[in-house]
């Protein structure tokens, strides 16, 4: 299992090439550790105990296990950029900053996931399906650098752009940032840990 | 030693089409100790902490190794300058999934001071050796089987490193194709040809100018040509003696000297002291060499 997840984060052993798919997923669930602390304290309801009575040490157990999991993936992945010194230089020629997505994310889907009521076991379902399509939204528009672990750390979010009348710039997927600066210097050159292909922390010796 | 280095990246360039393809590949510290050893084993094979440079020049005939520089400020840079400015590059292992079209690759070396250091090389030794050299086996899971990975060699040397100011050049033939430069040097000849005339105005650089848009060896020699800075003093009467020497027939047109038809190159090989005679017998008979190179001995007139 650890040489598989080793396998995943980034550490190459004799594998396929990698492609970070699996850390993407864990950096999007990793996002909703706030909702599983939540619905951890929260519990099941009492209908629920009708079925199992220990159920609500399970559900506990899954919530911790929901937290842990991903974070330590998380984890994993920033100790193999530092190892491996797997870093990029990032020009900002533009830049927005991404903080009002925090505010998308807060409100459109942590907020109503906590709220729902589960009085049932096809709720619980509905919960889980929606759960899973938020994390497949998450991954599939790039946002799954808005975690709230980021946030502890001092870490701001910054969407590098091309600009329009660059033409030394040679990508054409968005860049994100994490960087604890409030504002970045068009044209600076940041040296940045790669989360992912898209997703770069900077690094600070 | 990476840790002399804040970033090191590389960079492969793949052909699509008429176009090429950069490409960032994420590469562990392993590889990266690899990639400064070959950095340092290249420095070491051009001696780059000795002075005494000899400049590249674009029409000379170079052997496999040698021991170049060039100046970045050249127009015939351009596209070196270009690939330095390049940012933000995709980062795409997948690039590697068509080693056939990789061109070439390079690395950038980041020092502490921000300072960037180019190394490049082409990508024969960088493809895949394993259909080459025959099945490899490795052991897995307990037993001997057939390694199908890709297995990309790297080599232990650069073509060229380059800086902000130099280009250093190892392996001249390298430095040629990976930057094109017979490309640039054939669309730009006819330009420069014609910026010749008014350092010479005594010859007919219109009229070889036809010759030189065609023909790379002749484009090379107008490239050696403009980069030459005392061009303005060769004499026309020295230059119709050596051509006279040489056998090359001369017809004066419009006050301006040009060659016979089929002499253009030659000529212009005079003019960049690439054909010289000898007459070294008692009876007189000129010899009339080609230079692959012109390296100049220290002059025993001048003071």
């Amino acid at each position: 299992m650890f040489v598989f997840c080793n396998l995943l984060i980034g550490v190459p052993m004799y594998t396929k090439k990698e492609s970070l798919g699996f850390v993407r997923i864990m950096m999007a669930i990793s996002g909703f550790s706030p909702l599983f602390i939540l619905w951890a304290i929260k519990g099941l309801p009492s209908s629920f105990l009708l079925i199992y009575q220990d159920i609500n040490k399970i559900w506990i157990g899954l919530c911790l296990f929901m937290i842990f999991l991903p974070n330590f993936i998380l984890w994993k992945r920033y100790k193999s950029c530092s190892v491996n010194d797997d870093t990029k230089t990032v020009t900002v020629n533009s830049y927005k900053e991404s903080s009002e997505n925090i505010l998308a994310y807060l409100f459109a889907t942590l907020f109503p996931l906590f709220q729902s009521q589960l009085s049932s076991m096809n709720d619980f379902i509905a919960l889980v399906v929606a759960f899973l399509v938020l994390v497949f939204i998450f991954i599939h528009l790039n946002l799954y650098y808005l975690n709230i672990v980021f946030a502890f750390k001092g870490y701001n979010t910054f969407t590098i752009v091309p600009g329009n009348s660059d033409e030394n710039q040679h990508f054409t997927k968005p860049i994100i940032l994490l960087s604890k600066r409030h504002s970045i210097k068009i044209g600076s050159e940041l040296i940045s840990y790669r989360l992912s292909d898209t997703v770069y922390m900077e690094k600070y010796d | 030693m990476i840790n002399n280095f804040s970033a090191i990246e590389l960079f492969v360039v793949l052909k699509d089409g008429k176009k090429e393809q950069h490409y960032n590949i994420p590469t562990t510290k392993d590889v990266k100790i690899l990639l400064v050893r070959s950095l340092e084993t290249t420095r070491k094979k051009l001696r780059i902490d000795d002075g005494d440079w000899e400049t590249y020049e674009f029409a000379e005939e170079y052997a496999p190794k040698e021991r170049l520089r060039l100046n970045t400020n050249s127009s015939e840079l351009t596209s070196l300058v270009k690939i330095q400015d390049l940012n933000n590059i995709n980062t795409d292992s997948s690039a590697l999934d068509s080693p056939e079209n990789i061109t070439y690759y390079y690395v950038k070396f980041t020092k502490k001071n921000n300072q960037a250091l180019f190394t490049f090389k082409r990508a024969q030794t960088f493809k895949p050796v394993l259909e080459k050299n025959g099945n490899f086996l490795s052991p897995q899971n307990g037993m001997l089987d057939i390694f199908t990975q890709n297995v990309f060699k790297l080599a232990d040397d650069f073509d060229f490193i380059a800086n902000d100011q130099y280009a250093y050049i190892l392996h001249p033939v390298g430095f040629k194709n990976i930057l094109k430069l017979n490309q640039y040097i054939l669309e730009k000849a006819k330009e420069k040809t014609l910026a010749l005339q008014k350092k010479l105005p005594f010859i007919d650089f219109e009229h070889l100018s036809h010759t030189v848009e065609n023909n790379i060896g002749s484009a090379n020699v107008i490239a050696s040509l403009s980069a030459y800075s005392e061009i303005e003093n060769l004499a026309k009467s020295k230059i119709l003696a050596k051509a006279k020497e040489a056998r090359i027939k001369i017809n004066i047109v419009s006050e301006k000297l040009r060659p016979e038809k089929g002499s253009e190159v030659d000529f212009l090989k005079i003019l960049n002291f690439q054909i010289y005679t000898v007459q070294l017998t008692e009876d007189g008979e000129v010899l009339v060499f080609e230079a692959l190179r012109k390296k100049q001995k220290k002059s025993m007139n001048k003071p």
